[in-house]
Protein backbone atom coordinates (compact mmCIF):
# COMPACT_ATOMS: atom_id res chain seq x y z
CA UNK A 1 0.00 0.00 0.00
CA UNK A 2 2.92 2.42 1.08
CA UNK A 3 4.34 1.42 -2.44
CA UNK A 4 1.45 1.89 -4.35
CA UNK A 5 1.25 5.76 -3.11
CA UNK A 6 5.19 6.53 -3.65
CA UNK A 7 4.22 5.59 -6.99
CA UNK A 8 1.65 7.95 -7.17
CA UNK A 9 3.13 10.41 -6.03
CA UNK A 10 6.28 10.34 -7.85
CA UNK A 11 4.20 10.21 -11.00
CA UNK A 12 2.76 13.75 -9.55
CA UNK A 13 5.75 15.19 -8.86
CA UNK A 14 7.53 14.04 -12.18
CA UNK A 15 4.52 15.27 -14.19
CA UNK A 16 4.63 18.67 -12.65
CA UNK A 17 8.15 19.00 -12.24
CA UNK A 18 8.53 18.34 -16.58
CA UNK A 19 5.55 20.52 -16.77
CA UNK A 20 7.71 23.09 -15.06
CA UNK A 21 11.24 22.94 -16.67
CA UNK A 22 9.51 22.60 -20.27
CA UNK A 23 7.38 25.96 -19.58
CA UNK A 24 9.81 27.94 -21.50
CA UNK A 25 9.12 26.18 -24.67
CA UNK A 26 5.20 25.20 -23.98
CA UNK A 27 5.08 29.17 -24.16
CA UNK A 28 6.60 29.58 -27.16
CA UNK A 29 4.26 27.12 -28.88
CA UNK A 30 0.77 27.95 -27.33
CA UNK A 31 1.22 31.72 -27.19
CA UNK A 32 0.06 32.43 -31.65
CA UNK A 33 0.23 36.39 -31.89
CA UNK A 34 -3.70 37.10 -32.60
CA UNK A 35 -3.14 39.74 -35.37
CA UNK A 36 -6.36 40.75 -37.63
CA UNK A 37 -4.08 41.92 -40.63
CA UNK A 38 -5.50 45.37 -41.44
CA UNK A 39 -4.96 48.86 -41.09
CA UNK A 40 -8.09 51.26 -39.33
CA UNK A 41 -8.72 54.64 -40.74
CA UNK A 42 -11.27 57.23 -38.86
CA UNK A 43 -11.36 60.88 -38.73
CA UNK A 44 -12.50 63.06 -35.86
CA UNK A 45 -13.53 66.58 -35.22
CA UNK A 46 -12.34 69.56 -33.62
CA UNK A 47 -13.51 67.79 -30.17
CA UNK A 48 -11.48 64.35 -30.87
CA UNK A 49 -15.00 63.05 -31.31
CA UNK A 50 -17.67 62.68 -34.27
CA UNK A 51 -18.92 65.74 -33.97
CA UNK A 52 -17.41 67.02 -37.89
CA UNK A 53 -18.03 70.35 -39.23
CA UNK A 54 -21.30 70.59 -41.47
CA UNK A 55 -20.73 73.92 -43.17
CA UNK A 56 -17.31 75.11 -45.04
CA UNK A 57 -17.32 78.85 -44.11
CA UNK A 58 -14.82 80.82 -46.31
CA UNK A 59 -11.61 81.37 -44.11
CA UNK A 60 -13.01 78.98 -40.82
CA UNK A 61 -10.58 77.05 -39.94
CA UNK A 62 -11.30 73.59 -39.27
CA UNK A 63 -9.31 71.52 -37.43
CA UNK A 64 -9.39 67.46 -37.97
CA UNK A 65 -7.73 64.07 -36.65
CA UNK A 66 -6.93 61.56 -38.45
CA UNK A 67 -6.51 58.34 -36.59
CA UNK A 68 -4.42 55.14 -38.35
CA UNK A 69 -4.38 51.70 -36.45
CA UNK A 70 -1.39 49.14 -37.43
CA UNK A 71 -2.74 46.14 -37.21
CA UNK A 72 -0.53 44.25 -40.19
CA UNK A 73 1.60 42.09 -38.16
CA UNK A 74 4.25 44.36 -38.85
CA UNK A 75 5.79 47.94 -39.29
CA UNK A 76 4.21 50.07 -42.14
CA UNK A 77 4.94 53.43 -44.21
CA UNK A 78 1.97 55.51 -44.69
CA UNK A 79 0.70 58.35 -46.81
CA UNK A 80 -2.47 60.31 -46.41
CA UNK A 81 -3.64 61.81 -50.30
CA UNK A 82 -5.77 64.51 -49.07
CA UNK A 83 -8.15 65.50 -52.37
CA UNK A 84 -11.55 67.47 -53.00
CA UNK A 85 -14.31 67.11 -55.35
CA UNK A 86 -16.83 68.55 -56.34
CA UNK A 87 -20.86 66.31 -56.61
CA UNK A 88 -20.10 64.47 -60.07
CA UNK A 89 -16.19 64.16 -60.01
CA UNK A 90 -14.56 60.66 -59.66
CA UNK A 91 -15.42 59.77 -55.51
CA UNK A 92 -12.94 56.58 -54.16
CA UNK A 93 -15.10 53.76 -54.65
CA UNK A 94 -15.87 50.87 -51.62
CA UNK A 95 -16.74 48.14 -53.99
CA UNK A 96 -14.37 48.26 -56.53
CA UNK A 97 -12.10 49.50 -53.78
CA UNK A 98 -10.47 51.70 -55.72
CA UNK A 99 -9.19 55.02 -55.52
CA UNK A 100 -10.55 58.39 -56.93
CA UNK A 101 -8.29 59.76 -59.81
CA UNK A 102 -8.51 63.32 -59.20
CA UNK A 103 -5.07 64.62 -58.13
CA UNK A 104 -3.92 64.33 -54.61
CA UNK A 105 -4.12 68.10 -53.56
CA UNK A 106 -1.06 67.17 -50.86
CA UNK A 107 0.28 64.47 -49.13
CA UNK A 108 0.90 63.82 -45.38
CA UNK A 109 3.66 61.06 -44.78
CA UNK A 110 4.26 58.85 -41.69
CA UNK A 111 5.45 55.70 -40.08
CA UNK A 112 3.44 53.51 -37.72
CA UNK A 113 4.86 50.46 -35.69
CA UNK A 114 2.80 47.04 -35.13
CA UNK A 115 -0.07 47.26 -33.44
CA UNK A 116 0.44 51.19 -32.29
CA UNK A 117 -1.72 53.89 -33.46
CA UNK A 118 -1.31 57.16 -34.64
CA UNK A 119 -3.08 60.18 -34.64
CA UNK A 120 -2.62 63.27 -37.39
CA UNK A 121 -3.73 66.26 -36.33
CA UNK A 122 -5.07 68.58 -39.44
CA UNK A 123 -6.35 72.14 -39.99
CA UNK A 124 -8.14 72.75 -43.40
CA UNK A 125 -9.89 75.93 -43.75
CA UNK A 126 -11.17 76.89 -47.54
CA UNK A 127 -11.50 79.69 -50.11
CA UNK A 128 -14.20 79.99 -52.57
CA UNK A 129 -16.22 82.61 -55.03
CA UNK A 130 -19.16 82.99 -56.30
CA UNK A 131 -19.77 84.22 -59.86
CA UNK A 132 -20.10 88.02 -59.30
CA UNK A 133 -21.73 88.94 -62.33
CA UNK A 134 -24.44 86.63 -62.50
CA UNK A 135 -27.92 87.02 -60.85
CA UNK A 136 -28.89 84.10 -60.36
CA UNK A 137 -26.27 82.85 -58.65
CA UNK A 138 -26.43 78.54 -59.12
CA UNK A 139 -21.82 78.22 -59.40
CA UNK A 140 -19.49 78.47 -57.05
CA UNK A 141 -15.76 78.54 -57.78
CA UNK A 142 -13.20 76.89 -55.62
CA UNK A 143 -10.13 78.85 -55.27
CA UNK A 144 -7.53 77.46 -52.71
CA UNK A 145 -8.01 74.89 -50.24
CA UNK A 146 -5.43 76.00 -47.09
CA UNK A 147 -4.04 72.28 -45.70
CA UNK A 148 -1.87 73.13 -42.43
CA UNK A 149 -1.07 76.61 -43.47
CA UNK A 150 0.03 75.63 -47.25
CA UNK A 151 -2.60 77.00 -49.86
CA UNK A 152 -3.08 74.29 -52.26
CA UNK A 153 -4.71 75.20 -55.62
CA UNK A 154 -8.31 74.05 -56.23
CA UNK A 155 -8.86 76.65 -59.32
CA UNK A 156 -10.37 74.07 -61.74
CA UNK A 157 -13.28 72.77 -59.29
CA UNK A 158 -16.31 74.03 -59.64
CA UNK A 159 -19.54 73.44 -57.63
CA UNK A 160 -22.95 73.79 -58.76
CA UNK A 161 -26.09 74.68 -56.73
CA UNK A 162 -27.73 70.95 -55.29
CA UNK A 163 -31.51 71.84 -55.12
CA UNK A 164 -32.14 68.55 -53.37
CA UNK A 165 -30.07 69.67 -50.53
CA UNK A 166 -30.04 73.49 -50.66
CA UNK A 167 -26.53 74.01 -50.41
CA UNK A 168 -23.32 73.97 -52.87
CA UNK A 169 -21.47 70.48 -51.50
CA UNK A 170 -18.14 69.71 -52.08
CA UNK A 171 -16.40 66.72 -50.43
CA UNK A 172 -13.54 65.96 -48.90
CA UNK A 173 -11.75 62.81 -48.43
CA UNK A 174 -8.42 61.54 -47.44
CA UNK A 175 -7.07 58.01 -48.92
CA UNK A 176 -4.49 55.92 -47.21
CA UNK A 177 -2.28 54.85 -49.34
CA UNK A 178 0.55 52.21 -47.99
CA UNK A 179 4.52 51.79 -49.16
CA UNK A 180 5.17 48.50 -50.99
CA UNK A 181 7.90 46.89 -50.19
CA UNK A 182 8.42 45.14 -53.12
CA UNK A 183 7.37 47.29 -56.05
CA UNK A 184 8.38 50.19 -53.69
CA UNK A 185 5.82 52.16 -54.43
CA UNK A 186 2.94 53.58 -52.65
CA UNK A 187 -0.38 51.70 -53.55
CA UNK A 188 -3.82 52.16 -52.00
CA UNK A 189 -4.96 50.79 -49.27
CA UNK A 190 -8.50 50.51 -49.84
CA UNK A 191 -9.27 53.01 -47.36
CA UNK A 192 -10.53 56.40 -47.00
CA UNK A 193 -12.47 59.09 -45.12
CA UNK A 194 -14.53 61.83 -45.88
CA UNK A 195 -16.89 64.82 -45.14
CA UNK A 196 -19.35 66.47 -46.94
CA UNK A 197 -19.62 70.15 -46.19
CA UNK A 198 -21.95 73.09 -47.54
CA UNK A 199 -19.77 75.97 -49.38
CA UNK A 200 -21.10 79.13 -47.39
CA UNK A 201 -20.30 82.73 -47.30
CA UNK A 202 -19.70 84.19 -43.23
CA UNK A 203 -22.82 86.05 -42.50
CA UNK A 204 -22.58 89.95 -42.14
CA UNK A 205 -24.43 91.19 -39.27
CA UNK B 1 27.19 98.60 -42.32
CA UNK B 2 24.32 98.57 -44.92
CA UNK B 3 25.99 96.63 -47.06
CA UNK B 4 26.89 94.37 -43.99
CA UNK B 5 23.54 93.50 -43.03
CA UNK B 6 21.81 93.22 -46.56
CA UNK B 7 24.43 90.38 -47.05
CA UNK B 8 23.62 88.69 -43.41
CA UNK B 9 19.95 89.24 -43.92
CA UNK B 10 19.64 87.36 -47.49
CA UNK B 11 22.39 84.71 -46.61
CA UNK B 12 20.23 83.51 -43.99
CA UNK B 13 17.53 83.00 -46.67
CA UNK B 14 17.85 79.55 -48.86
CA UNK B 15 16.16 80.23 -52.41
CA UNK B 16 15.43 77.27 -54.48
CA UNK B 17 13.99 76.44 -57.88
CA UNK B 18 11.64 73.68 -58.26
CA UNK B 19 13.87 71.28 -59.38
CA UNK B 20 16.32 71.76 -55.95
CA UNK B 21 13.15 71.19 -54.01
CA UNK B 22 12.49 68.51 -56.23
CA UNK B 23 15.52 66.52 -56.22
CA UNK B 24 16.12 67.72 -52.15
CA UNK B 25 12.18 65.97 -52.16
CA UNK B 26 13.22 62.89 -53.90
CA UNK B 27 16.69 62.68 -51.83
CA UNK B 28 14.91 62.66 -48.39
CA UNK B 29 11.89 60.30 -49.63
CA UNK B 30 14.47 57.89 -50.21
CA UNK B 31 16.34 58.20 -46.98
CA UNK B 32 12.51 57.63 -45.57
CA UNK B 33 12.13 54.59 -47.39
CA UNK B 34 15.84 52.97 -46.31
CA UNK B 35 15.33 53.65 -42.44
CA UNK B 36 11.66 52.82 -42.82
CA UNK B 37 13.03 49.43 -44.18
CA UNK B 38 15.77 48.98 -41.64
CA UNK B 39 13.22 49.89 -38.87
CA UNK B 40 10.63 47.24 -40.16
CA UNK B 41 13.41 44.38 -39.80
CA UNK B 42 14.37 45.94 -36.22
CA UNK B 43 10.70 45.46 -35.08
CA UNK B 44 10.56 41.89 -37.21
CA UNK B 45 13.40 40.68 -35.28
CA UNK B 46 11.61 41.70 -31.70
CA UNK B 47 13.57 44.47 -31.14
CA UNK B 48 12.12 48.05 -29.66
CA UNK B 49 11.60 50.48 -31.99
CA UNK B 50 9.82 53.10 -29.95
CA UNK B 51 12.49 55.62 -30.25
CA UNK B 52 12.86 54.85 -34.00
CA UNK B 53 9.33 55.40 -35.06
CA UNK B 54 9.77 58.53 -32.67
CA UNK B 55 12.31 60.18 -35.24
CA UNK B 56 10.57 58.64 -38.27
CA UNK B 57 7.71 60.47 -37.73
CA UNK B 58 9.43 63.66 -37.27
CA UNK B 59 11.34 63.08 -40.41
CA UNK B 60 8.17 62.65 -42.57
CA UNK B 61 6.50 65.60 -40.85
CA UNK B 62 9.16 67.29 -42.04
CA UNK B 63 8.84 65.84 -45.98
CA UNK B 64 4.88 65.84 -45.56
CA UNK B 65 5.25 70.13 -44.74
CA UNK B 66 8.02 69.70 -47.67
CA UNK B 67 5.20 68.02 -50.27
CA UNK B 68 2.88 70.66 -48.61
CA UNK B 69 5.08 73.58 -49.25
CA UNK B 70 5.98 72.38 -52.60
CA UNK B 71 2.42 71.99 -53.67
CA UNK B 72 1.43 75.08 -53.14
CA UNK B 73 4.57 76.89 -55.00
CA UNK B 74 7.00 77.54 -52.11
CA UNK B 75 10.29 76.39 -53.38
CA UNK B 76 12.52 77.55 -50.53
CA UNK B 77 10.26 76.12 -47.81
CA UNK B 78 10.11 72.42 -49.43
CA UNK B 79 13.87 73.23 -50.20
CA UNK B 80 14.09 73.84 -46.61
CA UNK B 81 11.74 71.33 -45.02
CA UNK B 82 13.24 68.45 -47.24
CA UNK B 83 17.31 68.92 -45.70
CA UNK B 84 15.55 69.22 -42.36
CA UNK B 85 13.56 65.91 -42.85
CA UNK B 86 16.75 64.24 -44.40
CA UNK B 87 19.28 65.51 -41.69
CA UNK B 88 16.77 64.04 -38.78
CA UNK B 89 17.36 60.90 -40.04
CA UNK B 90 21.16 60.70 -40.39
CA UNK B 91 22.68 58.02 -37.74
CA UNK B 92 18.86 56.14 -37.75
CA UNK B 93 20.00 52.82 -40.09
CA UNK B 94 22.87 51.88 -38.23
CA UNK B 95 21.10 52.81 -34.79
CA UNK B 96 18.23 50.28 -36.12
CA UNK B 97 20.90 47.66 -37.14
CA UNK B 98 22.46 47.37 -33.48
CA UNK B 99 18.94 47.00 -31.83
CA UNK B 100 18.25 44.38 -34.91
CA UNK B 101 21.89 42.75 -33.78
CA UNK B 102 20.75 42.86 -29.77
CA UNK B 103 17.43 41.49 -30.77
CA UNK B 104 18.80 38.48 -32.53
CA UNK B 105 21.23 37.93 -29.76
CA UNK B 106 18.10 38.06 -27.57
CA UNK B 107 16.20 35.29 -29.84
CA UNK B 108 19.24 33.10 -29.98
CA UNK B 109 19.69 32.58 -26.06
CA UNK B 110 15.72 32.58 -25.66
CA UNK B 111 15.91 29.44 -28.44
CA UNK B 112 18.96 28.16 -26.35
CA UNK B 113 16.58 28.34 -22.99
CA UNK B 114 14.02 26.59 -24.91
CA UNK B 115 15.77 23.68 -25.76
CA UNK B 116 17.15 23.40 -22.88
CA UNK B 117 14.03 23.49 -21.03
CA UNK B 118 12.53 20.67 -23.54
CA UNK B 119 15.55 18.34 -22.39
CA UNK B 120 15.98 19.39 -18.74
CA UNK B 121 12.10 18.19 -18.74
CA UNK B 122 12.70 14.62 -20.88
CA UNK B 123 15.26 14.25 -18.45
CA UNK B 124 12.77 14.67 -15.30
CA UNK B 125 10.64 12.46 -17.04
CA UNK B 126 13.15 9.66 -17.81
CA UNK B 127 14.27 9.80 -14.23
CA UNK B 128 10.15 9.88 -12.74
CA UNK B 129 9.56 7.07 -15.18
CA UNK B 130 12.39 4.82 -14.10
CA UNK B 131 11.59 5.45 -10.10
CA UNK B 132 8.39 4.38 -10.70
CA UNK B 133 8.93 0.88 -12.63
CA UNK B 134 11.89 0.28 -9.60
CA UNK B 135 9.32 0.89 -6.98
CA UNK B 136 6.95 -0.99 -9.27
CA UNK B 137 9.61 -3.96 -9.28
CA UNK B 138 10.16 -3.82 -5.60
CA UNK B 139 6.13 -4.09 -5.15
CA UNK B 140 5.94 -7.40 -6.81
CA UNK B 141 9.09 -9.12 -5.02
CA UNK B 142 7.44 -7.81 -1.70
Amino acid sequence: MATQQYKTLILVVTVFLALFTASPAIQRLTIVPQTTHLTELSILGAYHNATYPYNGTIGQNYPLYIDVDNNLGSFAYYQIEVKFRNQTQSAPNSFNQTSSNLPSLGNISFCVANNEALELPINVSFFFYFMPDLKNINQLDMKNVILNGFPLSLSSTTITWDSQRNGFYGNLFFELWIFNDTTNTFQYDQRYVSLWLNMTSPIVS
Amino acid sequence: MILFVATALFSSQVFADPNDAKSAIISAQNTLKSCYDATKQAQAAGANVDQLTATLNKASGLLSEAQLAYAANDYSSAYTYAVQSQNELSGLISQATALQQNANNNDTQNLVIVILSIIGSVAVLSVGIAAWFILSRKGRKS
